[in-house]
């Protein structure tokens, strides 16, 4: 396999994101450079609608769009019959943190041989700006200026509390710490999933007074915690970052289980 | 030969005709087929896995047969109302699949009293999933959906029906109501291989009055139509065995010279306006009387439509 047979091309595969530089564009060229240097047969990608499904566009290989929700049941399907192969999911907080969530933690509560890569971008940015299951308590949305009164799910710290082998999280705008989670989720003990977070301009980030999509990646660094802790239970808007299990103190022997296992 | 529920001859039929994956989430109207599938299919080599709910078993189904394997899984009325978009899918991705949905008893207090004691009753039998299975894949033509009416033909049917499955490489629904789904009846696993007729008639030649009725209704009616004939009566069955697309053609043919037809089922009235549909071309069209019930049809009553038009 080589970058011809794997990768579209760059300029095609972001013009299939609309161009308001949430950083989804660059995340999957990202995704597909490491998936190359992984080397063997590509993974075999599960998504549904939504903006995290325009990632499948940046693989050329064996992509399956199945109706809202059940990407991740539809992935064990396809990691059994196939158990040779890699099975990434790709999933929008819309979906993971709604529709899809009970699918979400059973599939860490087994140990799905399949891992996850939810893009949190804390809206349906595509069904027209309406706060998710994710969006943080306040944050204003394009259909929701007033800001949204529930609290937002934690997906992270759901699944790992279910039991996921791996469980990561990072900005999209992280660069070298992006690559460097996105390598190792490439590779972690399944079921694992990586939250990226990708603020979205139009729904969000123009509705909380920010002029730029600069300053509205900017002001979601501000929310990163960067100092490898276990998460807890937070009930301001931010979030902990980079690998959270196993943990640096945590022994992953007993939680979680390896896809051998199966 | 065999004595088995027609729960598990569908398992059983399911795994002989090159089913090998089940996913599930168990609910007591299929629970024989879903026991029978996670003893059996790791036995022949296949996978069985327990899932989180009926969408979850369904979409795992579906990922299966997209990676190779032939899945089964087995539902309710309440899995089939989620179905939709999954089997949807499965038609426009080109998924074989095979979906067993067993029927549910009549009403919620009697499902209650069913579920308490674990034993079906009849008189609590229900066909209320027949008119909804017709657009189970609501975005596209109705899928192949069979009902059988007897243990032996759970096993043949879902054996065929595994087949046809992987042939037209799409779902293949097997529908078998409550009573069916748990009469123990003998199987013949060495019944030929045959693709499925659309539908089985019952002493039409010379009838005047037809009855029309699937599953645990077809077996009650075809003592009625025999009661009728020792009466004097001419009466004769039409059994779609392929529910739906419904065996119009079929129908036809069996109601040629028929002067009513009854239609007979456990719920509001589900099948009548197809039948009458079938008719709309003939003249004389026969008189369509819809017989329903939300309990079980028993065979004098049957009879006793035969005798007297509605």
């Amino acid at each position: 396999m080589n970058s011809s047979t794997f990768l579209r091309d760059s300029a095609a595969s972001e013009s299939r994101v609309c161009a308001e530089a949430c950083g989804l564009g660059r995340l999957g060229d990202r995704l597909a450079a490491l998936v190359l240097r992984v080397g063997g047969d590509p993974p075999l990608i599960v998504a549904s609608g939504g903006c995290a499904a325009t990632l499948a566009s940046h693989a050329k290989g064996e992509a399956h769009r199945v109706p809202l929700g059940r990407p991740l049941p539809y992935a064990l399907g396809l990691a059994l019959a196939r158990p040779g192969r890699d099975v990434l999911v790709f999933l929008g907080d819309g979906e993971a943190a709604g529709p899809g969530l009970g699918h979400l933690l059973h599939a860490a509560r087994r140990g799905d041989p399949i891992r996850a890569l939810v893009v949190n971008n804390e809206v349906l940015g595509g069904a027209g700006g309406f706060p998710s299951a994710a969006t943080p308590r306040g944050l204003s949305t394009e259909a929701a200026p007033q800001g949204s009164a529930a609290r937002g799910v934690d997906l992270a710290a759901l699944v790992l509390e279910a039991g996921a082998a791996w469980v990561g999280r990072e900005t999209v705008t992280a660069g070298a710490a992006l690559d460097a989670l996105l390598a190792e989720f490439l590779r972690a003990p399944s079921f694992a999933l990586l939250e990226v977070r990708a603020p979205c301009y139009p729904a969000v980030g123009r509705w909380n007074g920010h002029a730029s999509p600069e300053s509205m990646h900017e002001a979601l660094e501000q929310r990163a915690i960067r100092d490898g802790g276990l998460v807890g239970r937070r009930d301001d808007d931010r979030f902990q970052a980079g690998r959270l299990w196993p943990s640096a103190g945590a022994s992953s022997a007993n939680h979680g289980r390896d896809r051998e296992r199966r | 030969m065999r004595l088995l529920l027609g729960n598990e001859a569908l398992a059983l039929g399911a795994m002989d005709g090159g089913a090998r994956f089940y996913a599930g989430h168990p609910l007591q109207a299929s629970a024989e087929i879903d026991r029978a599938l996670l003893h059996s299919l790791p036995e022949r080599g296949g996978t069985a896995v327990l899932v989180e709910d009926e969408a979850a078993a369904l979409a795992a189904t579906l990922g299966a047969g997209a990676g190779g394997l032939l899945g089964v899984t087995a539902t309710n009325a309440a899995g089939l109302a989620v179905a939709g978009p999954l089997l949807e899918h499965a038609v426009a991705a080109r998924i074989p699949a095979l979906l067993a949905v067993v029927g549910s008893p009549a009403d919620p207090r009697a499902e209650r009293a069913a579920s308490a004691s674990r034993v079906p009753r009849v008189e609590t039998a229900s066909q209320r999933e027949l008119g909804p299975l017709r657009w189970c894949a609501p975005g596209g033509v109705p899928l192949p959906v069979y009902a059988p009416a007897s243990a032996g033909e759970c096993y043949a049917l879902a054996r065929a029906a595994a087949r046809e499955a992987v042939a037209r490489r799409g779902p293949v629904v097997l529908y078998v109501d409550h009573v069916i789904g748990h009469l123990r009846e003998p199987v013949d696993e060495a019944v030929p291989d045959q693709v499925p007729d659309g539908a089985e008639s019952f002493r039409v030649r010379d009838a005047v009055v037809l009855v029309v009725a699937v599953g645990i209704v077809a077996r009650a009616a075809t003592s009625a139509v025999r009661l009728a004939r020792e009466r004097g009566q001419r009466a004769g069955l039409f059994r779609p065995i392929r529910l739906w697309p419904f065996p119009e053609a079929a129908l036809r043919d069996a109601a040629s010279g028929v002067r009513r037809v009854i239609v007979a089922e456990l719920n509001e009235g589900q099948l009548a306006d197809t039948v009458r549909a079938a008719f709309a071309e003939l003249d004389p069209r026969p008189i369509v009387e819809p017989l329903t019930g939300d309990e079980m049809l028993e065979p004098e009553r049957i009879a006793a439509a035969i005798e007297e038009p509605a």
